[in-house]
């Protein structure tokens, strides 16, 4: 077929359908529509198009052919400002309209479609034709002009952020019931399976205006209590009397979880309907609203839970409640439910005198190191370490030569109260039948520092008990027990890579350069972490130059492996690394974030300072998060930070403003700001510090970071200002937004 | 831009012709705007059809460019009236496809032509459906071209004026064209 050929053949067999007539008329209109003087029929001769535009004036003529044009020129609901006469503008507003929702009559589906599309762009403008259209005869006319109705409502209330994220949302929304307003508020809390939100990006803002609908098409409890989740993890504070109705709800498991959420989120709103659940018939129900109190700090509630003293399926959460509160009235009440209460009574009593820094629990504690309850035992040797209660070293002495049955928490609770008279004792059970012996009192002595027990712990590196290993090993680490160092050797040779991570971690802290060779045969190990481990430590030791490695691995698949790297990055100080940690900032594993932008903070990039904030502000919070935080002093006060570098000199005791001021005297930097913290920040410092770690080596700065709690601390030139957290993340923003970088951003 | 003599004096005698009943529409006559507008609104059409892809949004760009001309002052009357208006399509075709990115796409481009008795279709409804989808893949220029000699009835030196291209161009552009029309024709007209 010939050129010529097909063109005949296209134009005899198929057409495009012109529609003429509609083309003239709509012009015919247009001019009928014009004043005459404002095109054509000039009878004195002045220009058309200098009359049109004297009487209008330039910006009125080129809005009316805006409207009048439609698709060429008509613009967005509200883009410009119309500088036309209201009334008018809203006439041709409603011609235009009349004239789209006509053709929604159309036979031709294309047409039909555009037409909606034109009457949706004109948004709030069609609004009044639309409104009469709903009622047209013709069903698909009326059906079409709510659904388009509809539609331009939606879109004036949905955000650009939300419609970024659920695009097509108008349309489905437009479409639905309440139901779905109700499955798209819960659907933009969603997480991952880290417990991350999938569209962090959406804020209170973005959602409140969807609020109303959601609640009422929240069909079912499951339902109500998911959009009440959502309602907490969003932030919406107009979803607030929502969820305090679920305290007084028929449905036992909305009253739980309701009292669950007011506590997570902190709702004094809440306090009322809290209070009531204490005579809750359900248990669990009670125990949710006396832990939410507790936190929210209601001390009015506290005669209420003094009452749930006597009420066994809750006196110990009821006495930890008063204990954060600080009632320390209630203390012989708690004491009894030591005595009578059930085990979960028990172990509560005992952590809320021990929070309450009650001294004359200890000897009730000795006893209950013997308790048949675990979680007793454990509490009962924690509370010992936490009150520093070296009075009963002699008698937990006595106990552990009596051949007691739960030998392992008297031996951890000697380590923890630093009793170095014990050692020998405790070396006895290095060679002990029990796992649980053997491995707790390998942990004591090394916080002991009972470098003297070294030739006893060396064999135990080859103990059939994999955990009684790995304690050998870190202790033999914190010990600086050289002489170990071929037996920890061996170890790299170990089938299970945990075995070989840890006994590089050893050699590593023991710096153990003669075992190189054994350490450089791990840069070919199976496993990614340990070649990446291996690495770090040759690079440590300067026998390796390990940032090319390093560098690789910041984009290994495993995220545990990218935070390695970052972290070993940092530790080494390689400049150099920062471009490539930077990306690593959007890395989707949390953790890995954090290691980077602690990094980058220790590398002297504020580009890590956005990351950081942040990760300081993600709900719920980490623990990691208010750690991270501390870093920007790197950023902001790097020479004043430095003193935290150093190490403890001293084994911490106290209570925690104690252990923070022995911290600040190590720095040589005074605490500050103590006077201006809140009564309940005030009681948290006078409370008796419960830091394990706490023994000499640890550079200061991480011990500060441990022993916070609810405070976090501002590094100055001369001084270590203590403030609340969200106060601190609220200096921090402002110092970001002020920096020149932040404002560059 | 270099002309053919004979597209030039077909340029010329329509332009002519164009001017005269502008000039009567200024001076009241609405038949003279019934005239102008009926001798070029379906070539503007497929123009405006093969750059919109939209049968609705044609109709606009092509009420649009005769407005343009009427609001011109009349003591500034457009040299060349039908450039002018093809030029309006164009440039307010592109604004309105930078706006909506092609959001909405039309591959209804060609409609089967009205049977005339006695003479027998050689197209199916699927032909037309397999040209439309043809047309709606060809490039732009492509398109234009074909659109404009096909069914805007305009020859190829009048196209190259009004696109303001080479005469060469637009042949080949044109040859390229409908050469991937025929190829689909011969693949759907295969017994």
């Amino acid at each position: 077929m010939t050129s010529e050929e097909i063109e005949r053949l296209l134009k005899s067999e198929l057409d495009i359908p012109v529609p003429e007539d509609r083309l003239s008329e709509r012009l015919r209109a247009e001019l009928r529509r014009r004043p005459a003087a404002d095109l054509g029929g000039d009878a004195v001769g002045r220009p058309a198009q200098q009359r049109f535009f004297t009487r209008w004036g330039v910006v009125a003529a080129a809005s009316m052919l805006a409207v009048v044009f439609g698709l060429v020129v008509t613009r967005p609901h509200g883009e410009e400002p119309d500088a036309r006469p209201a009334a008018q503008a809203r006439a041709e507003s409603d011609v235009r309209a009349r004239e789209w929702i006509e053709r929604l009559r159309s036979e031709n589906g294309l047409e039909r479609d555009e037409a909606r599309r034109r009457l949706k762009e004109m948004g709030r403008a069609a609004l009044p034709e639309l409104a009469k259209a709903i009622h047209d005869r013709d069903p698909e006319v009326a059906g079409a002009a709510r659904e388009i109705r509809r539609f331009i409502e939606i879109s004036g209330i949905l955000t650009a952020p939300l419609l970024r994220a659920m695009p097509g949302l108008q349309e489905r929304l437009a479409a639905g019931d309440d139901r779905l307003w109700c499955r798209t508020v819960i659907a933009a809390a969603a997480v991952d399976a880290e417990g991350r939100r999938v569209h962090p990006e959406l804020r209170e803002e973005d959602l409140d205006p969807l609020l109303g609908r959601a609640v009422r098409g929240a069909q079912s409890p499951p339902e109500r209590l998911e959009l009440c989740q959502a309602i907490v993890r969003l932030g919406l504070r107009q979803g607030i009397p929502e969820l305090v109705k679920l305290l007084s709800d028929d449905d036992v498991v909305l009253r739980w979880k309701g009292a669950e959420l007011a506590r997570l989120k902190a709702l004094a709103e809440a306090i009322p309907a809290l209070r009531t659940l204490l005579a809750d018939k359900e248990p669990a129900v009670r125990g949710s609203a006396i832990r939410a109190l507790g936190e929210l700090g209601d001390r009015a509630s506290a005669p209420g839970l003094r009452r749930l003293l006597d009420d066994a399926a809750v006196a110990g959460i009821a006495a930890e409640a008063l204990a954060r509160l600080g009632v320390a009235d209630a203390v012989p009440q708690i004491v009894e439910v030591l005595d009578r209460g059930d085990a979960a009574a028990r172990s509560g009593a005992l952590r809320a005198l021990t929070r309450l820094g009650c001294r004359a629990v200890i000897p009730k504690a000795v006893v209950l190191l013997h308790d048949q309850d675990s979680t007793v035992r454990f509490d009962a040797a924690q509370a010992l370490s936490v009150l520093d209660a070296r009075e009963a070293v002699a008698e937990i002495i006595r106990r552990l030569r009596e051949e007691s049955p739960h030998r392992s928490l008297l031996i951890r609770a000697l380590g923890a109260l630093g009793a170095r008279e014990a050692i020998p004792e405790i070396r006895r059970f290095l060679r002990s039948k029990d796992a649980g012996d053997r491995m707790e009192a390998a942990s004591a002595l090394a916080r002991l520092g009972a470098l003297e027990a070294a030739s006893d712990l060396t064999p135990l590196l080859h103990d059939s008990d994999p955990l009684v290993r790995g304690n050998a090993l870190l202790a033999l680490g914190s010990l600086q027990a050289r002489s170990a160092a071929p037996e920890i050797a061996l170890l790299l040779r170990d089938p299970q890579p945990e075995f070989r991570r840890r006994s590089l971690e050893a050699l590593r802290k023991l710096g153990a350069r003669e075992t190189a060779s054994e350490v450089r045969a791990l840069l070919s190990d199976s496993d990614d972490g340990i070649r990446l481990e291996a690495l770090t430590v040759l690079g440590d030791w300067g026998l390796e130059n390990p940032t090319p490695g390093l560098l690789r691995f910041l984009k290994h698949g495993d995220p545990e492996v990218r935070r390695s790297a970052a972290s070993g990055l940092g530790r080494l100080g390689r400049r150099e690394a920062i471009p490539a940690l930077l990306p690593l900032l959007q890395d989707p594993y949390d953790l890995a974030r954090l290691a980077a932008a602690v990094e980058l903070c220790r590398l002297g990039s504020n580009k890590a300072a956005p990351a950081i904030l942040q990760l300081a502000s993600e709900e719920p919070p980490r623990t990691a998060y208010p750690w991270c935080l501390l870093h920007l002093n790197l950023l902001r006060q790097p020479e004043a930070w430095r003193k935290l570098g150093k190490p403890l000199t001293v084994e911490l005791q106290g209570s925690n403003l104690e252990v923070l001021s022995e911290i600040a005297k190590q720095a040589g930097l005074p605490l500050k700001g103590l006077e201006d913290l809140s009564r309940e920040d005030q009681a948290w410092l006078s409370l008796p510090c419960n830091l394990w770690s706490r023994h000499p080596g640890q550079p200061l700065g991480d011990v500060l970071a441990s022993v916070l709690g609810p405070l976090s601390a501002v590094v100055e030139r001369d001084r270590i200002r203590i403030v609340p957290r969200k106060d601190a993340l609220a200096f921090w923003r402002s110092w970001w937004e002020q920096s020149d970088a932040g404002r560059e951003k | 831009m270099s002309q053919t003599p004979i597209a030039s004096a077909v340029m010329e005698s329509t332009e002519i012709d164009d001017q005269r009943l502008l000039r009567r529409f200024r001076r009241g006559d609405l038949e003279a705007l019934e005239a102008l507008h009926r001798r070029h609104r379906r070539a503007l059409y497929v123009f405006a059809l093969s750059l919109s892809r939209s049968p609705v949004a044609a109709e606009d760009l092509v009420q649009e460019a005769y407005l343009r001309l009427l609001e011109r002052d009349a003591s500034d009357p457009p040299r060349r009236v039908r450039s002018f208006l093809f030029t309006v399509v164009r440039n307010a075709a592109t604004d309105e496809l930078r706006r909506r990115r092609r959001s909405l796409e039309s591959h209804r481009w060609v409609a089967l032509s009205r049977a005339r008795p006695g003479v027998p279709r050689r197209f199916s409804e699927a032909t037309a459906q397999a040209i439309s989808g043809a047309l709606a893949d060809l490039p732009d220029e492509q398109r234009e071209v074909v659109m404009l000699k096909v069914y805007g009835d305009l020859g190829l030196a009048e196209i190259a004026e009004l696109l303001d291209v080479p005469m060469g161009t637009v042949a080949s552009r044109y040859r390229y064209g409908i050469e991937k029309l025929g190829g689909v024709l011969r693949k759907e007209l295969e017994p």
